[in-house]
């Protein structure tokens, strides 16, 4: 069965084990957290940037 | 204020230019591809994350693992708790009425809760599994006889020494203390000892609550809670206070990192501060202030200057420029 | 037909069919075309709340079904908690990138105001949701979580009552109260976006006139 094979303790990258931290004065946060939020404000700027697909038919008041 | 032919003015204030039905250009917009789009994405990304990383699952820790890997930590947590100078045996409410708690200001919140899941740890975790499994073991029997037979200050005062004595003990070995009297407070502490580590101990604290089928947790946890041993995992984790542990995963996983603000509050003076008012009673004015500001959010836009900040700091020219292009020749509109 | 019908005042079934309808017209409810301004990227993030949470959902009943020990005994039981878990995340950045975008576009004018509360509402209780989960994974990490979070609740004077070291009452909130209350509260959310229209851009009015002093052009 495929889902066996899905099925590990560890995936295949393990994260278990000692965890890594940035220190910056009072601020310590995790390499773990750091990527999520880098990928979060990455994911909001090309968001923002993107081009966004198609001009359809831009009816005015056509929405009736 | 632009008077406009179309509506008859009926209001003293300005129309809100964002109200009502839009009858402008409009575009084909499939609502439910696009919402089957996006499940398809999620249930692909999380099956991928879920197959690149798994989760997590740090193997819970009981009194009988704490038993064996700590006896020296056990013995002297059990003693404390007979002392009543644990953590647990101060707590206050829900637990026991030893102090009145935290206080927001003049605002005895954590007392007005009450002592509702009443704790009392030197019967709770010690006396009391003692003397339910005492019959086999004469020793365990006799001390038990001896503290219940004496005055309350005897017996703090035996547990108390005891304590100090196993503190200033080399690597604080119960077994290399000074001689001095202890009374049977070293009986009941090795006598509990054993039981926990062949695991009576773990189903004593939590069957004394509810008899057969049992979900509270409080006994054991608070127990193990005033231990080295719990306290040591947990920085190991950096899942302390003191290490913004409220956003940690164990490992490398990542965590909370929506808990960043209310985690901050715990890393700065005066909150640090030891021994300061705001340092006491940090856990009610931290959540205080994260209700507040909770609430600052929820009425946002009721609230001038925060409400404006979109307005002022224009990154909605990014996210609107090609409807500002296309239809910058359809003027007329007003703020 | 849809023009209004006679309503029978005494019949509360017909009033309310009455004032159902006149908020929510037919063509209104799903709608095959959006105003113009819907063209960003931005806007996905609020579709891909609604479908993280589904997965959420989903991965959740399916690890009820077998009870809360079965991940740590199964490796089928362990990828299906390791799907919770990533849903959970991807759930929480979409929300809060969807957050960002709403405030960003101050999503609130035009009698959007409960939109915006609901969106902080539903927020701020799945945050709650997440807690409950997070006390009813039975290892080391909800012995730990529980152990601290109970010191913040109890100083509250709530700990009395919502006690977080009881396994059977955090579980019960996690799987029965707390999804109903994020749920109820998301479709009400929703419903609120259809029923008002997604806000107009800024300086822009409903006829969809720009107001050129606005967008700096």
């Amino acid at each position: 069965m495929v889902l066996e094979h899905l099925s590990t303790a560890a995936g295949a990258i393990d994260l278990n084990g000692t965890g890594h931290y940035i220190a910056w004065g009072v601020i310590q946060i995790s390499w773990a957290n750091a990527v999520v939020v880098a990928l979060m404000l990455i994911a909001f700027g090309l968001a923002l940037v993107l081009p966004f697909p198609g001009h359809g038919d831009d009816a005015p008041g056509s929405d009736k | 204020m632009s008077a406009t032919a179309t509506a008859a003015p009926k209001k003293v204030r300005r129309p809100d230019p964002a109200a009502g039905k839009w009858r402008g250009p409009t575009r084909p917009y499939d609502l439910v591809k696009e919402f089957v789009a996006a499940l398809a994405i999620i249930a692909v990304l999380t099956t991928l994350l879920a197959v690149l990383f798994s989760s997590p699952d740090e193997k819970q820790i009981t009194m009988q693992s704490w038993a064996k890997a700590n006896p020296s930590d056990f013995v002297a947590t059990a003693v404390t708790e007979l002392a009543g100078t644990s953590e647990s045996a101060g707590y206050g409410p829900p637990y026991n009425s030893a102090s009145d708690g935290q206080k927001l200001g003049p605002l005895t919140l954590q007392k007005w809760g009450g002592v509702r899941i009443p704790v009392d740890p030197a019967n709770d975790f010690v006396v009391n599994p003692l003397t339910a499994t005492s019959t086999t073991d004469p020793a365990v029997a006799a001390a038990l006889k001896a503290w219940t037979g004496a005055s309350a200050d005897q017996q703090t005062k035996w547990a108390g020494d005891y304590a100090d004595a196993i503190g200033k003990a080399p690597d604080g070995d119960p077994t290399k203390v000074a001689t001095g009297d202890y009374g049977p407070v070293p009986a009941l502490a090795t006598g509990l000892l054993a039981l926990a580590t062949t695991g009576g101990l773990d189903a004593q604290l939590v069957g004394t609550t509810s008899g057969f089928y049992a979900t509270d947790y409080s006994k054991p946890i608070l127990f193990l809670g005033d231990s080295g041993q719990l306290d040591s995992l947990a920085t190991d984790q950096h899942l302390q206070g003191g290490q913004w542990g409220m956003m940690n995963e164990t490992g490398n996983y990542p965590g909370q990192a929506w808990l960043w603000l209310f985690s901050f509050w715990y890393q700065i003076p005066p909150f640090t501060t030891d021994g300061s008012a705001w340092a006491d009673n940090a856990d009610v004015i931290i959540t205080a202030l994260m209700a507040l500001l909770s609430l600052v959010l929820i009425l946002l836009p009721f609230i001038p200057g925060l409400r404006s900040i979109p307005v002022k700091i224009p990154i909605y020219r990014l996210i609107w420029r090609s409807y500002y292009r296309r239809y910058a020749s359809r003027q007329g509109a007003s703020e | 037909m849809s023009a209004p019908t006679q309503v029978e005042p005494s019949s509360w079934t017909a009033r309310l069919r009455a004032r159902t309808l006149e908020s929510m017209p037919s063509d209104q409810a799903l709608p095959d075309r959006q105003p113009a301004y819907v063209a960003s990227w931005i806007y996905v993030f609020g579709v891909a709340t609604l479908a993280a949470l589904l997965v959420v959902v989903a991965t959740g009943c399916w690890l009820a079904l077998a009870g809360p020990a079965w991940w740590h005994v199964s490796s089928l039981g362990h990828f299906v908690n390791s799907l919770h878990l990533w849903s959970v995340e991807l759930f929480f950045f979409a929300m809060i990138v969807h957050l960002w975008g709403k405030f960003w576009m101050a999503a609130w004018r035009g009698n959007r105001a409960l939109t915006w509360i609901s969106g902080v509402v539903s927020f701020l209780v799945s945050i709650g949701a997440a807690f409950t989960g997070y006390v009813s994974q039975t290892n080391f990490d909800s012995q730990w979580i529980t152990f601290e979070a109970k010191d913040g609740i109890n100083s509250t004077g709530v700990g009395a009552f919502w006690n977080v070291v009881d396994l059977g009452q955090m579980m019960l909130w996690h799987v029965t109260l707390l999804p109903i209350a994020v749920g109820v509260i998301a479709v009400l959310h929703v419903v609120l976006v259809r029923v008002r229209g997604v806000v107009p851009p800024i300086g822009v009015d409903t006829d969809g006139n720009v107001d050129a002093t606005v967008v700096g052009r």
